[in-house]
C-alpha cells in the first residue's frame, strides 16, 4: 500500500521533527552502486538544508538506476514518515522499498519481500514525506531503502532523505565483550573483605 | 589493516602443466596463493580468505571464507589439474560466497588468477564487472600463462569495468626467471591500496635482511623491541662505564674522593633504594663494581690509607642498604677518619647537602630523623669520604641477613676479616671535636657487627603477651628488654588494662633504651569505639650507644614477631611520645 500525503509543513515544526538524522551511525552508513563512495552520506542531514547540494548528492552508475541505502542508528528509533527529494530531469527515485535488515544487495533486494513500498512522487522541493506503517517501525536498529527505478533519468539522483521519529535511547546490540573463564583465576574474585579494609584488633 | 574478505580464484585448468614459470604453472600459483593468504590474515587479524577453483570438473570452493591459515593452507595441497578454467562462473561463484560472509562489516574482494586462454567476449565481461561493482566487490587480477591477443585486452575490459576508485588492479606477468609470487609481492595485491599498505608485503619485499638484528619488526615486535632495548642498554652502560674511567682516571691524584665519589654514588643508590628503578640501580651497580675493584687496587697502591687491605679483602656484592641505624652507627664509630678532602663528585656534594639527605631518610620507611644516630650520620656526612666507602664494603658483606639482594652468609669469613683490620683504623681514628659521643673500642664495634648480622632472638613470652593483650585485653601496655648477655628480647613489665598512659612513660628508664606496647581505646568523631595498638621505640639521648644500636637493629626482628601493630612511634625523648601525639596518631 503506498500512501503519499502532503501536509502543509511550518517550518520549525518540520526541522524539529525530522531529526532522526543525529541518531544515525553515518560511520556505517553505506550504499550500493553509488558512483561516488561515500556520497551517501551527504543525503542525511538537517531539514533546513535539504536542497542544499553544495556537499554532494548521492548518484547511482551511469545507466543503471537502481540503489542501496543501508542506515544503522545509534539507538533504535522509531519511524513515522520518510521524505525524499531527488533530482531532476527524470533522476528522481520513483519507487522506495524499505527493509528492516542489513546486508542485502540487489539479488536480495529483487527477491525479498520488503516491509514497505511506496510510489514516489517527485519531490523536488521536499514537502512531500511517505508514512509509514508506524507498528512495523516501531524499534527500528538499522534501515535499508532500495530504490529500483527512477522516472527515466539514466542515473538516479537523491540530494536528501529525511526520517520524522523518536529516538527510544534502547540499543538492541549485543553485548561488545564477553569475556569467558576457562578456568577461574582466584585473582579475578577478590571480595572486599579479603583485600584487606581495616584490620581490627580485638 | 583494511577490513577484507577475499576469495581468490584458482586456474587449475590442463594449460597449468606448462613449466614456463617454475616448476609448474600451477605449483606457482600455489605458492602465490599461499603469500596472499599469509599477507591478509597479517594485515588484519579479522580478514578471511577462501579458495575456490574455476577449472576441474567444475567450479568448486576449497574453503570458504576463513581466518583461519592452516586451513587454507592445508586445502592447497592435492590441487589436481584437469578441464578448461570458468571465469564467470568461478567469478560468480565467488562473489556468492561473499555475499554469504559472516562479518559483513568487511570489504569485499576476489582475486583471480587468470592463466588460460578466455573464450568469453568482452561484453559478458563487462557485464560480470558492472555486477561487481554495483554490489562493492573489488577484483583483482593476475594475467599470466597463456597469452594471446585478446586476452590482455577482455581483461582490462573486465578492470575498468568492475574498478571503483581505484580499488580493483590487474598484473600481467610474463614468464620469466622471477618466480610468480616473488612479481606479486610488489604489486598493490600484496601492497593493497595505498594507505592500506600490508606491512607483511613491504616486510618482505625489502627482505629480511633490510632489519636491525636480522628480525622483522612486523612478523616480531616484540622480539625486535627486546634486541633493540637490550642494545640500547649495553651502548649505555658502556658508555657510562667509559665515562667513569675517564674521570676517575682524571681524579687518580685524589683517589679517595674519586672512590668516595662512587661509594657516595653506591650509598645513595641504597639509601634511596625504593626510589630508583631497578634497571638505572642495576646498571649503577654493575658499573660501580668493576670501577671499585679498579680502585680499590689503586687505592691499596697509591695511599697510605690503611684501608687497603681491607677493600682487597672484601667481596664487593651489591647489597641494599636497608639498615641504616647499621649504617650510621658503624659511621659514628669509624668516624676518626675523616679527613676533609675535597670531594669534587656530583654525590658526594649531593650528600654533603644535608636537606638533600633528611628529604631521602625522610623518604624511607622506618628512619625517624629524628633519632638521634640519624643525626649524627647527617652531621658526620659533612665533608667525610673516607669512613664512607670503607663502611660501604663492611656494610656490604654484613647485610648478610637484611640486605634485599645480598650473597648469604658470609658472616664468619668477613667477620673474621673486620676483626683482623679493625685494629688499623681504630689506629687512624682521630677524635672529631664536634662529635658528643666517645670513641668505640674495636671490640665492641666487631660485637655490635656481630649482633646485628646474627639478629636477636625474640622469647616467646613476648609473643604471648603480645596476643594476650591483643585478644584478651588483659593489658595496657608490655615493655620490653633486651637483655644482652643472652642477646634475647624479653618481656620487662607488663601494665594490667586499669593502667594508663602516663603508667607506662613511667616505666620507661630515663637512660636506657626499650620496646613497648600500648593499647590505646578512644572514640572516634562518629561515636565509635576503637583500639589502635602502638609500638614504640624508646631511645633517649641519654642511652648508650651500643644500647641506642642494638635496639635499633632489633626492633625488625621485634616487630615481625608482634604482628598487628597500628602504629610506631619513635622517641628520644619524653615530649616525643606525648600522650597527644598518640591521640593524634589515632585520628
Amino acid at each position: 500500500m503506498a500512501c503519499a500525503h502532503d501536509h502543509s509543513c511550518e517550518d520549525h515544526n518540520c526541522s524539529a521533527d525530522f531529526s532522526l538524522y543525529k541518531n544515525i551511525d553515518f560511520s556505517r552508513v553505506r550504499a550500493l552502486n553509488e558512483s561516488v563512495a561515500g556520497s551517501v552520506k551527504s543525503v542525511f542531514k538537517a531539514w533546513e538544508r535539504r536542497l542544499d547540494n553544495s556537499e554532494g548528492v548521492l548518484e547511482s552508475n551511469d545507466g543503471d538506476p537502481e540503489l542501496i541505502v543501508f542506515i544503522p542508528f545509534t539507538s533504535d528509533v522509531k519511524i513515522k514518515s520518510i521524505s525524499v527529494v531527488g533530482g531532476a530531469g527524470g533522476t528522481s527515485p520513483s519507487k522506495m522499498r524499505v527493509h528492516n535488515r542489513d546486508g542485502i544487495d540487489f539479488s536480495d533486494a529483487q527477491n525479498m519481500q520488503p516491509i514497505q513500498e511506496w510510489d514516489l512522487v517527485e519531490n523536488l522541493q521536499g514537502v512531500l514525506e511517505y508514512q509509514t506503517r508506524y507498528a512495523r517501525f516501531q524499534s527500528v536498529g538499522s534501515l535499508t531503502l532500495h530504490f529500483p527505478a527512477n522516472f527515466g533519468g539514466d542515473t538516479t539522483q537523491i540530494y536528501y532523505i529525511g526520517l520524522r521519529g523518536e529516538a527510544t535511547q534502547l540499543k538492541r546490540d549485543v553485548v561488545a565483550t564477553i569475556v569467558y573463564e576457562i578456568t577461574p583465576n582466584p585473582s579475578d574474585h577478590k571480595t572486599p573483605t579479603e583485600t584487606g579494609g581495616v584490620s581490627h584488633v580485638e | 589493516m583494511v577490513l577484507e574478505a577475499t576469495v581468490i580464484c584458482i586456474d587449475n585448468s590442463e594449460w597449468m602443466r606448462n613449466g614456463d614459470y617454475s616448476p609448474c604453472r600451477l605449483q606457482a600459483q600455489a605458492d602465490a596463493v599461499n603469500l596472499i593468504c599469509g599477507a591478509k590474515t597479517q594485515s588484519n587479524p579479522e580478514n578471511t580468505v577462501g579458495v575456490l577453483t574455476m577449472a576441474g570438473k567444475g567450479v568448486r570452493v576449497l574453503v570458504t571464507p576463513t581466518s583461519d591459515l592452516g586451513k587454507i593452507l592445508a586445502c592447497m595441497h592435492g590441487l589436481e589439474i584437469g578441464g578448461e578454467m570458468n571465469l564467470t562462473a568461478g567469478i560468480q561463484v565467488a562473489q556468492l560466497a561473499l555475499k554469504h560472509r559472516q562479518n559483513k562489516q568487511q570489504q569485499q574482494r576476489i582475486i583471480v588468477f587468470a592463466g588460460s586462454p578466455i573464450k568469453y567476449d568482452k561484453k559478458a565481461l563487462e557485464a560480470i564487472g558492472k555486477k561487481l561493482k554495483k554490489n562493492n566487490v573489488t577484483l583483482d587480477i593476475v594475467d599470466f600463462g597463456e597469452s594471446d591477443d585478446t586476452k590482455p585486452e577482455k581483461l582490462e575490459a573486465l578492470l575498468a569495468a568492475v574498478n571503483n576508485n581505484d580499488t580493483s588492479h590487474i598484473v600481467h606477468v610474463p614468464p620469466g626467471p622471477n618466480a610468480l609470487s616473488d612479481v606479486l609481492l610488489s604489486t598493490p595485491i600484496f601492497t593493497g591500496d595505498g594507505d592500506g599498505g600490508s606491512g607483511f608485503a613491504a616486510a618482505a619485499a625489502v627482505g629480511t635482511s633490510g632489519f636491525d638484528f636480522g628480525v622483522d619488526p612486523n612478523i616480531d615486535p616484540e622480539l625486535a623491541l627486546a634486541l633493540r632495548v637490550s642494545m640500547e642498554e649495553e651502548r649505555a652502560r658502556q658508555e657510562a662505564a667509559a665515562k667513569k674511567a675517564a674521570e676517575d682516571a682524571a681524579k687518580q691524584q685524589k683517589g679517595d674522593a674519586s672512590v668516595s665519589g662512587s661509594q657516595d654514588v653506591s650509598m645513595a643508590e641504597a639509601v634511596s633504594n625504593s626510589t630508583i628503578a631497578v634497571d638505572d640501580k642495576m646498571h649503577d651497580q654493575t658499573d660501580d663494581e668493576a670501577v671499585l675493584i679498579e680502585q680499590a687496587l689503586a687505592m691499596s697502591m697509591g695511599d697510605a690509607k690503611s684501608c687497603g687491605p681491607i677493600m682487597s679483602d672484601t667481596d664487593i656484592s651489591d647489597a641494599a642498604m636497608n639498615d641504616t641505624e647499621l649504617a650510621v652507627a658503624l659511621q659514628m664509630s669509624l668516624k676518626g677518619n675523616a679527613e676533609d678532602l675535597p670531594t669534587q663528585s656530583e654525590m658526594s656534594k649531593a650528600l654533603e647537602d644535608q636537606s638533600f639527605v633528611s628529604s631521602i631518610l625522610n623518604s624511607l620507611p622506618g628512619v625517624d630523623p629524628n633519632d638521634p644516630s640519624v643525626k649524627d650520620l647527617l652531621a658526620s656526612l659533612q665533608g667525610q669520604s673516607q669512613p664512607q666507602e670503607k663502611q660501604n664494603e663492611d656494610k656490604k658483606e654484613n647485610e648478610g641477613d637484611k640486605g634485599t639482594k645480598v650473597k648469604t652468609k658470609k658472616t664468619s669469613p668477613s667477620f673474621q676479616s673486620i676483626n683482623s683490620s679493625t685494629p688499623s683504623p681504630s689506629s687512624s681514628l682521630t677524635k672529631k671535636p664536634k662529635e658528643k659521643e666517645n670513641i668505640k673500642h674495636p671490640a665492641t664495634m666487631a660485637m655490635a657487627f656481630k649482633m646485628a648480622t646474627t639478629g636477636m632472638s625474640v622469647k616467646e613470652e613476648c609473643r604471648n603477651s603480645f596476643l594476650e593483650m591483643k585478644r584478651r585485653r588483659v593489658h595496657r601496655y608490655i615493655v620490653f628488654k633486651i637483655d644482652e648477655r643472652s642477646k634475647t628480647v624479653m618481656v620487662d613489665k607488663v601494665g594490667g588494662a586499669g593502667e594508663g598512659y602516663e603508667d607506662l612513660a613511667a616505666s620507661l628508664p630515663a637512660d636506657d633504651c626499650r620496646y613497648a606496647v600500648f593499647d590505646f581505646d578512644f572514640v572516634t568523631v562518629d561515636n565509635c569505639q576503637k583500639s589502635k595498638i602502638f609500638f614504640i621505640a624508646w631511645s633517649p639521648t641519654a642511652s648508650r650507644i651500643r644500647s641506642k644500636m642494638l635496639y635499633a637493629t632489633s626492633k625488625q626482628g621485634l616487630r615481625r614477631v608482634l604482628d598487628g601493630v597500628h602504629f610506631e612511634v619513635q622517641a628520644t625523648d619524653p615530649t616525643e611520645m606525648g600522650f597527644d601525639v598518640i591521640q593524634d596518631r589515632a585520628k
